[in-house]
């Protein structure tokens, strides 16, 4: 690898490993409709808040679409992508080829024929009953099918490389992976959860579901990226490798904060709380190892893709240590239950984990395709998202500290509805730039892939050192 | 090779083995959790009822856990685990965009709210944002032989006779099934309060905030009701009379079919006996006879003790130094004339919310004279003003103007019973009589 930053690589030249494109560019374009379909529901799933009677019928009601945007977005939209990015990861980290492109259609097809399953039952009101598994459960075999069948390509793809090491991305993505499908396995049997025994099993899942497959696959993924952009080795292998073993051992204890107070064990509440803070541990080892990766770049590194990535390392820190003080008893009894809750998702989900999305798309779908989006459409797409998910994620804490003052000074229920409206139109507000952003994104995923490139004057332009 | 069966292997192992320790195990272990002595397994329409409201998304927005915090205390009792011993399904929930209902089956039993409230909830709550859910109704000309038509609000009602279609049925059986069982023996009402309790006075904003978690989805937090399905209050007779027994009863122990004004009510009001003790009450109808014009006698939490045991009001022995509610000069007053006044004549020196201004104006909110049992000081005060006199050590200078010659009896009676009732005040109410009597003693 190259130390001459001036050298930041926008090849025109034609992609050496058609295969590789082919499967990224489909993932991501399949991926990014996922994306603009179901952010498109969130958007009048917010703006029901303010107008209830709003598209009365079922298949438009809130209770099945909301289960739907976060699906979609989970399982369709983040995953789709993550698991592209993660397969291009494999083999060009390995210098190696796909080890198999049919196997990496077979995945994308079992991922959207959940997707597409899993949308339509949920709109006809098949639900689970239990967040982020949602899903009917042949529907989430179907979904960890997919996760199989891609981890399989991971490793086998992986066991074709020139060298001994294996690069730390793949340690993230392949372990995410086959943490995954344990998660998926352990939550979809059904023998031994009933009434409270399933609230301990849906504590766990829950954040594990985020914890271990979107977490690990995105960071994976900016560790390749991120060096990439920049032209330069990452900061440290081995806190990435530390950071990678505490992850894994802290987080899976962690689940049960989300029912603090409530009639589980309360042994097992405290247990999360302690784990939640050794959560700090891996999440400052990773953002450490990131920022000081970057640094000395800043003066022109917000002209280039590895400022969603950037983004998303601040929203790794950001949202990770509000999650370690929100499990705090004395802060949760103010949050839980509130708004603030739906912003610190967005904060993760949206803030890291779709940033770091994008930042790896634009770092690595223009390598394998060689066509090169927009800066202009790119730019617009960072300040429309960034400053959506700011606003939401602003109005929701806000609205949330709210209803959980109003609830502790013992106020009427409605009063906190009242007093929440406001921030709510804000929230929505925010959601629509962020919407906006994705439309400009899937017009830039075109040009990386099918459409037209923007190649020929992108290779024009150098990036000062 | 080996490394990377090392990192997949090892890893995959290690989060197997946290993943059966804090998955399946607990799992195992809570699902064997015993039922909640009196908890009642679902019903098959119950059931399905609950498969309604999963499919509907309703536990996106509606817990079902009571949390022991202060907060949490309008929902019921803190949840036990055992009250989810036939909760599979669990439908704790992650978020309150609306109530808890772990107890809605208690605090809201009146299946035709529980209509009426799905079909459009807009219609007996007007700000809430909970979606309407018409599709688990349908709507008939001719209402069928077994069937009871919902009573909608005719602004809300779409033309022909609405009825709950099986959905709609099974989902209401399942909210009106939703009752936490008592966890220790029950005794009508929590600590009964002796002959000898504090003498009648009231706190207005108890009084108003348990309205408005126990009464307010039918009667309307401006007490207007539903018309034609829930009564209003707002210048009901039973609410305005002397005597409080009809009222205290019907809080006490429900009523169903009941004909206000010529008109019958269908719609049964549920019994709030054993769900909030005789002080609560007390204070809920003290506010209704306080509030939007209403003037009824005013009662005390013994009353309440008195007609628990069916004991007729009338019989009682009076306490001689207390104001008895029934014998003759009952203390009533208009809160909102009350508090009218108070910020024409009194806020501007004492403040709207009783504080005063420190070593200037006297505060009222704990003052001693407006919270003693006599209020001879206090009315004496009003009819002939005050100057330099020492309250807590300090001595105030202003001088307070005398109202005897600007107010009525009544009107002075509605400031002091305003100042007796608001910022945690808690002194006996008055009655004009009594200011008749200390303006005579001049």
């Amino acid at each position: 690898m190259s130390n001459n930053a001036a050298a930041i690589p926008l090849r025109t030249a034609a992609p050496d490993d058609p295969v590789l494109a082919r499967v990224l560019a489909a993932y991501v374009a399949s991926a990014t409709i996922w994306l603009v379909l179901t952010t498109a529901v969130g958007l009048l799933v917010s703006f029901k808040f303010a107008y209830p009677d709003f598209a009365t019928t079922p298949a438009l009601s809130f209770g099945r679409l909301r289960a739907i945007h976060t699906n979609g977005t989970f399982y369709a939209w983040a995953s789709q992508a993550l698991i592209g990015l993660a397969l291009f990861i494999a083999a060009r980290s390995s210098g190696a080829r796909l080890y198999s492109e049919r196997l990496a259609w077979i995945s994308l097809a079992l991922l959207n024929l959940a997707a597409v399953l899993g949308t339509v039952t949920l709109d006809f009101g098949f639900n689970y009953g239990q967040e982020y598994r949602e899903w009917l459960w042949w529907i989430r075999v179907i979904l960890g099918l997919g996760l199989i069948t891609a981890v399989w390509n991971m490793i086998a793809t992986v066991e074709l490389r020139d060298g001994e090491d294996i690069y730390i991305s793949n340690w993230y993505t392949i372990g995410g992976t086959l943490w995954t499908i344990v998660m998926v396995v352990v939550s979809m049997l059904p023998w031994y959860q009933f009434g409270l025994g399933q609230v301990a099993v849906q504590a766990f899942f829950m954040h594990n579901a985020v914890g271990l497959w979107f977490t690990p696959l995105s960071l994976g993924v900016s560790y390749y990226a991120l060096p990439k952009l920049l032209n330069r080795p990452i900061y440290s292998y081995s806190l990435g490798v530390f950071a990678f073993w505490t992850n894994l051992i802290f987080y899976p204890i962690v689940g049960a904060h989300h029912f603090e107070f409530s009639p589980l064990p309360w042994w097992l509440q405290t247990t999360a709380i302690v784990f939640s803070v050794a959560m700090l541990v891996p999440v400052l080892s990773g953002t450490a190892n990131f920022l000081l990766t970057f640094r000395g770049t800043h003066e022109w590194i917000y002209r280039s893709p590895a400022v969603f990535i950037l983004v998303g390392v601040y929203g790794y820190l950001l949202g990770s240590a509000q999650g370690t003080f929100e499990a705090f008893r004395s802060l949760q009894q103010l949050w839980h239950l509130t708004n603030y809750t739906v912003g610190h998702s967005h904060l993760t989900m949206y803030g890291f984990v779709t940033f770091a999305i994008w930042g790896g798309v634009y770092a690595l779908l223009p390598r394998a395709t060689g066509k090169y989006p927009y800066n202009l459409a790119m730019g617009i797409h960072f300040w429309l998202s960034a400053v959506g998910v700011v606003i939401y994620v602003a109005a929701l804490s806000a609205a949330g500290t709210i209803q959980g003052l109003d609830w502790f000074r013992g106020l009427t229920f409605i009063q906190s509805v009242e007093d929440a409206a406001p921030y709510w139109l804000w929230r929505s507000v925010g959601g629509s730039l962020m919407f906006a952003g994705h439309l400009v994104f899937a017009f830039n995923v075109w040009t990386m892939t099918y459409g037209r490139s923007y190649a020929a004057l992108a290779a024009a332009k150098t990036v000062p050192a | 090779m080996n490394r990377s069966l090392a990192i997949s292997g090892s890893s995959t192992l290690i989060y197997t083995g946290l993943a059966i320790l804090m998955g399946v195990l607990p799992g195992i272990w809570l699902s064997r959790v015993p039922p909640t002595p009196g908890l009642k397994p679902l019903t098959p329409l119950e059931a399905r009822g609950r498969d309604v409201y999963v499919s509907e998304g309703c536990f996106y927005c509606h817990t079902q856990q009571v949390r022991p915090l202060s907060g949490d205390k309008p929902f019921g009792r803190p949840s036990a685990p055992g009250d989810y011993a036939y909760q599979t399904t669990e439908l704790l929930g992650s978020e309150r965009n609306g109530p808890d209902l772990s107890n809605i089956g208690t605090r809201q039993s009146s299946s035709i709210w529980q209509y009426i409230h799905l079909y459009q909830p807009r219609a007996v709550v007007p700000q809430s944002i909970m979606p309407a859910f018409p599709w688990l109704f349908r709507v008939v000309d001719k209402l069928p032989p077994d069937e009871k038509a919902v009573p909608l609000p005719p602004q809300f009602a779409p033309g022909g006779t609405v009825i709950p279609n099986d959905d709609g049925k099974a989902l209401a059986a399942y909210l009106l099934s939703l009752k936490q069982p008592a966890l220790v023996s029950t005794q009508p009402g929590a600590a009964p309060l002796g002959p000898s309790s504090r003498p009648l006075g009231f706190d207005a904003t108890k009084g108003a905030a348990l309205f408005a978690d126990n009464c307010a989805s039918c009667h309307g937090a401006e007490g207007k009701g539903v018309p034609g399905t829930f009564p209003p209050l707002a210048g009901d007779p039973v609410v305005n009379a002397a005597n409080p027994t009809a009222h205290i009863g019907a809080v006490l122990h429900g009523l169903s079919g009941n004909v206000i004004n010529g008109h019958k009510y269908e719609a049964p009001m549920p019994a709030f006996a054993d769900q909030l003790s005789d002080q609560q009450i007390a204070d809920i109808i003290d506010h209704e006879r306080s509030s939007w014009g209403n003037r009824g006698a005013l009662i005390s939490a013994a009353d309440v003790v008195a007609a628990r045991a069916n004991e007729p009001l009338q019989n009682r022995a009076t306490p001689p130094e207390q104001v008895s509610p029934v014998a003759a000069p009952a203390p009533t007053f208009d809160a909102a004339e009350g508090s009218k006044l108070f910020a024409d004549n009194c806020a501007a020196c004492h403040g709207a919310e009783g504080k005063g201004v420190p070593g200037t104006f006297p505060p009222l909110a704990g003052d001693e004279v407006v919270n003693a049992t006599d209020p001879t000081e206090h009315i004496s005060a009003m009819l002939r003003g005050l100057s330099g006199k020492a309250i807590n050590g300090q001595k105030y200078e202003v001088e307070m103007p005398p109202f005897a010659d600007r107010l009525s009896d009544q009107q002075i009676t509605d400031i002091i019973n305003h100042e007796r009732t608001s910022w945690g005040n808690h002194g006996p109410l008055v009655t004009p009589a009594d200011i008749t009597k200390l303006r005579a003693k001049k």
